[in-house]
């Protein structure tokens, strides 16, 4: 019959009932921030929907096991990097939960199904034209769909209006911040202005914190300084020099003006989010999951978790103030998607597993716990209400992606090196984009279109 | 000659027999010195489990027993839990084990036909090993992955993200030390002693069994507990070799919580450490004669 | 073995397996598995260009021209020249201060105790070394050192390579040491008698007749230490993972940072293919400089 009742039907359960049930085991491996372990919790719940749908369809089938692995993960390259062997030593999982940028290079080395004849086929069943389309987008590599979304969400940038009332901002000021960098008159020098004035007063140990770790946040600065990252019709990735430079600019301004440590990307998350949370950072280039993340975990030395009070009544966030004034302003989406990879058994259960954790409850449950946001259009009630999500879905509007490409980690860790390297003073901006034009040129090829 | 006279008959003077002390503690004062920075390590990694604040890095302010808490829970981690310490241990201690037996059984047979047979090609064996002692293996580890794959693939037996898979690595890297160690005990049991055993009718491998292993004890003893050891606080080949958090042992689990821990939370760091630690400094302590002995390159890596 | 074929075929000459073969049986199969068809299986893959599809393309030389153009190389070779140069200078030269000290100067039990305490790091595991020295190094005004001078530096992103020695020399100093301290309780104790009775001072005594005794064990602990840490990467990875922007890069950490980090594995093998061959014509020369009894002595302490 079908290809997993071959494989992984086996009898299961006999003894205490003397039934004989037939089970399979669908394995899968997901990772994110600490608060994230319902990109796993979500699939073994959807197990149960599965189960009863198969039972109504009269498959044999009287037990679905999935297993999931839940790492947070600190280290992305180190991830993959284990994923990747265990997928040529045989040990991949059915399903695999990864960021929507990993799917080119996935699909390209041939370790992910393409989904297009499953989405058609459950289309209609699972309501997917309830999700957004654009999300569904994210997932297409060289006209194939690979994957299916599972959350998105914007980045903003957190301020700490504790910190702007005592450097005398009056509390319609600050409620204002917002909006004045919507349009365009607070700009990222202003806000370097502000962090350092912060800093000279003593009300903070340092004005701007950004990510430690090679990810989205330094691809979004590139984009906020007007440039580029891929090219729409070639597909091919860019290396918009002019905003790169700039980006590169920021960063060593970020230190030189004291606001941001030399050794920012040698902090720990830790301490980052404890800085944040305790007030010592003024301006924290974050993402919406941070908000879930400081209510569920004890970063705060006295308050340990934050209640959502506090957070409503000490930080505040906008995008990404604009280069310039008059600009506009950015902000990232960074859609994560489960993939199934060709070692699945049964590709088609594993979709249906992964369609049914879109359920308006499920995406919910997840995107409350975890502060990212929802992929679908109608949401549950217990959505509808988040005060946090009302907020911050104006940020859609701003937003983009960084692209799907096979050679992306490479341009993705260059990226990052050059900026490191501008921090800690290994190099000045100048230096860093040439030896990034070098390095790029070389790695990528005529993958790669240089700019400017 | 003239002047050791000279010296026996000028008196020292108050200022020269201080002199020749202060000489004297010189050694000891150097030492002493130098033994420092290593003391106030390990030192500091005991006050700082023990209390949730040190004063000065050494002087435990408060003391709890909260960084222990590991022990009886799993440290958190958000809304999941890093995995339990006790299956950590468990892992760590299969590891050990597998590599301890592996080196023992095959470097005690090795070390046997080395010293005790005479055959073509033995010099070059010996020569081979310590060609094979300085080889730096851990350069291979790419070449390795799929040595692994392929013995995954010919026996259908998981030796990728399976401690055992990596224990027959690791204890390939300490076997052709340990069969010289071995060797060099075999060299000190005397040829009649063996030679009794076949007079007794005993074939060699009996002889190996019941006359010869008894006296090796003390050999045996040394490159277990080295090649225990050795597996107990391997790292790089479980870093790169172990996929599935199930599998994790200790170093890995503390290799986490580093990255999770630091800056923050030393107290915790201290006391998952010591823990791990503590067989090490049993070890230590109770072996340390027998250990210096065979110290010596017996493990290899950045040294 | 079994009579009864012999007698049938009178030519055949009866096979025995010689007696030593069962006995060294696991062995060789241990070090063919994981010595030699890693050697081989790591020349075929320095030919691939390998990357994260994991597919055997091969590509000729191109992993080593690669290797030529790479703008990190360079750094990343000085730095490997200047950590094992300064790491060595650490380990030879302290280890013979530790180990002349600690045999010729102080008491038996005494010195002893001070090659134990010397042992520690290198009985340690090394995440638990390294969480040491991290702690040690703290950039807040937590760590050790910031504590002593009472300023806040940040250790490693400052001096990552200073680091990267200091961390390395306090683990190799105790190889030096072991091996020199027992040399110089090899040395026959008339020698050191006669001088004494000769009137020479300590100092004297060490510099005339110890030192050059230990001309050997000094040549032995320099290439060999010169060979592991040409090779090792594991503190480094774990104290500085290199970083920041290869400042503390090491040819070996490069090796491991090309194939497992950025997962370009054939040329990772390039890279580790050059420290291969390094490996080998270092022990090559030094079976062939100390000669094998000689050797098998040194190694054996």
């Amino acid at each position: 019959m079908r290809k997993w009742l071959l494989v992984l039907a086996t009898l299961g359960l006999i003894g205490v009932w003397g039934v004989a049930a037939e089970y399979i085991e669908i394995t899968a491996w997901a990772s994110g921030s600490p608060v994230d372990a319902t990109r796993c919790t979500n699939l073994v719940a959807a197990a149960a929907d599965l189960e009863k749908e198969l039972k109504a369809e009269g498959a044999p089938v009287t037990k679905i096991e999935p297993t999931c692995q839940y790492t947070h993960v600190e280290d992305w390259a180190a991830y993959m990097r284990r994923f990747r062997l265990a997928f040529e030593a045989g040990q991949a999982p059915w399903i695999f939960a990864v960021g929507h940028e990993m799917i080119g290079e996935l699909a390209d080395a041939g370790l992910i199904v393409p989904l297009d004849e499953y989405y058609q086929k459950y289309w209609d069943k699972y309501g997917l034209g309830d999700i957004y389309p654009a999300l569904i987008e994210a997932c297409k590599y060289k006209g194939k769909l690979y994957g299916f979304p599972q959350d998105t969400e914007a980045r903003p940038v957190y301020f700490r209006k504790d910190v702007l009332r005592k450097l005398g901002w009056s509390e319609e000021e600050i409620e204002a911040l917002p909006q004045k960098v919507l349009a365009g008159e607070f700009t990222l020098d202003d806000m370097i202005a502000v962090a350092k004035e912060a800093v000279e007063k003593g009300l903070v140990e340092w004005g701007i914190y950004h990510r430690p770790s090679p990810g989205g946040y330094f691809h979004m600065m590139t984009v906020a300084f007007g440039g580029q990252l891929q090219d729409p019709e070639t597909g091919k990735l860019v290396l918009d020099k002019a905003a790169i430079l700039k980006n590169l600019e920021f960063h060593a301004k970020l230190v030189k003006e004291g606001v941001t440590p030399a050794a920012m990307t040698q902090t720990s998350w830790r301490s980052i989010h404890k800085a944040v949370v305790e007030g010592k950072v003024l301006f924290w280039f974050g993402g919406t999951w941070h908000w879930a993340e400081w209510q569920r975990v004890a970063y705060h030395s006295e308050l340990g978790t934050l209640p959502e009070e506090y957070e409503w009544k000490n930080i505040g966030f906008m995008l990404v103030p604009p280069a310039e004034k008059g600009g506009k302003p950015v902000t990232q989406s960074h859609p994560f998607v489960y993939v199934i990879t060709t070692q699945a058994a049964d590709p088609e259960l594993a979709f249906r597993l992964v369609a049914l954790t879109a359920q308006p409850e499920l995406v919910a449950k997840h995107a409350i716990g975890s502060g990212h946001l929802t992929i679908r259009k109608t949401n549950a009630p217990e959505y509808e209400n988040w005060a946090f999500a009302k907020a911050v879905t104006y940020m859609l509007e701003y937003t983009s992606t960084i692209p799907n490409h096979a050679r992306w980690s490479i341009y993705h860790r260059a990226v990052y090196d050059a900026i490191q390297a501008v921090e800690t003073g290994a190099m000045t901006p100048e230096e860093a984009l040439k030896w990034l034009e070098d390095k790029l040129t070389k790695e990528l090829g005529d993958e790669l279109i240089v700019k400017g | 000659m003239n002047r050791r006279e000279e010296r026996r008959y000028v008196a020292p003077t108050a200022f020269a027999r201080w002199r020749r002390r202060l000489a004297r503690t010189v050694p000891y004062l150097f030492l002493s010195l130098s033994c420092l920075p290593i003391l106030s390590m390990y030192l500091w990694l005991f006050m700082s489990s023990l209390s949730s604040k040190v004063l000065f890095g050494f002087i435990p302010a408060e003391f709890t027993s909260r960084n222990w808490r590991f022990l009886w829970e799993p440290i958190q981690m958000g809304v999941t839990a890093h995995m339990s310490i006790w299956r950590a241990t468990w892992n760590t201690l299969v590891f050990a084990f597998s590599v301890m037996l592996l080196v023992v059984l095959v470097a005690t047979l090795a070390g046997f036909a080395l010293a005790r047979m005479q055959f073509k090609g033995r010099e070059s064996i010996m020569r081979l090993i310590i060609v094979l002692h300085a080889f730096p293996g851990i350069t291979l580890l790419i070449a390795i992955f799929y040595v692994l794959y392929f013995l995954t693939k010919a026996t259908h037996i998981k030796f990728l993200d399976s401690l055992w898979g990596v224990a027959l690595v690791k204890a390939s890297l300490e076997i052709p030390w340990s069969a010289w160690i071995i060797k060099g005990f075999f060299d000190n049991i005397p040829w009649e002693v063996e030679w009794s055993a076949y007079i007794d009718g005993c074939n060699r491998f009996q002889a190996w069994y019941k006359v010869i292993l008894p006296q090796l004890k003390p050999g045996i003893a040394a490159i277990s507990i080295f090649s225990f050891l050795a597996g107990w606080g391997e790292f790089i080949y479980l870093y790169t070799f172990i996929f599935s958090e199930q599998n994790q042992t200790l170093s890995l689990l503390i290799k986490a919580l580093i990255g999770e821990f630091r800056f923050t939370d030393y107290g915790l760091l201290a006391a998952v450490s010591l823990f791990y630690i503590f067989p090490v400094l049993v070890f230590f302590i109770f072996t340390q004669k027998g250990l210096m002995r065979v110290t010596v390159g017996g493990i290899k890596g950045g040294r | 073995m079994e009579p009864k074929r012999v007698w049938r075929r009178k030519r055949a000459i009866p096979f025995r397996i010689p007696p030593h073969v069962p006995f060294l049986l696991p062995f060789a199969f241990l070090v063919t598995l994981f010595f030699f068809i890693p050697v081989i299986l790591n020349i075929l893959l320095a030919f691939t260009d390998m990357d994260f599809a994991m597919r055997w393309n091969f590509v000729g030389l191109e992993s080593y021209f690669r290797f030529f153009t790479d703008r990190i190389i360079p750094k990343v070779l000085l730095n490997t020249v200047i950590y094992v140069l300064a790491t060595l200078a650490i380990n030879v030269g302290f280890g013979l201060v530790l180990g002349i000290l600690s045999t010729y100067y102080v008491p038996e039990n005494v010195g002893l105790l001070f090659r134990a305490i010397w042992l520690l790091p290198r009985m340690t595991p090394p995440v638990v070394y390294a969480l040491l020295w991290l702690w040690v190094l703290d950039p807040t005004e937590y760590g050790l050192l910031n504590m002593l001078i009472g300023q806040r530096v940040n250790w490693t992103m400052q001096h990552p390579l200073g680091v990267v020695i200091l961390v390395n020399g306090m683990v190799g100093a105790s190889f030096g040491m072991i091996i020199f301290s027992a040399a110089v309780k090899s040395i026959p104790r008339d020698y050191i008698m006669a001088a004494q009775v000769d009137g020479a001072s300590n100092w004297g005594i060490v510099r005339r007749i110890i030192i050059p005794l230990l001309r050997w064990p000094l040549m032995f602990v320099t290439s060999w230490q010169t060979l592991s840490l040409l090779a090792s990467y594991e503190y480094i990875l774990l104290v500085t993972d290199g970083g920041p922007f290869y400042k503390s890069e090491v040819w070996s950490l490069y090796a491991y940072h090309t194939a497992f980090s950025h997962q370009l594995y054939g040329y990772g093998a390039a890279i580790a293919m050059i420290l291969v061959v390094v490996a080998i014509i270092i022990t090559l020369l030094m079976l062939k400089i100390f000669g094998f009894r000689r050797l098998m002595e040194l190694v054996g302490g």
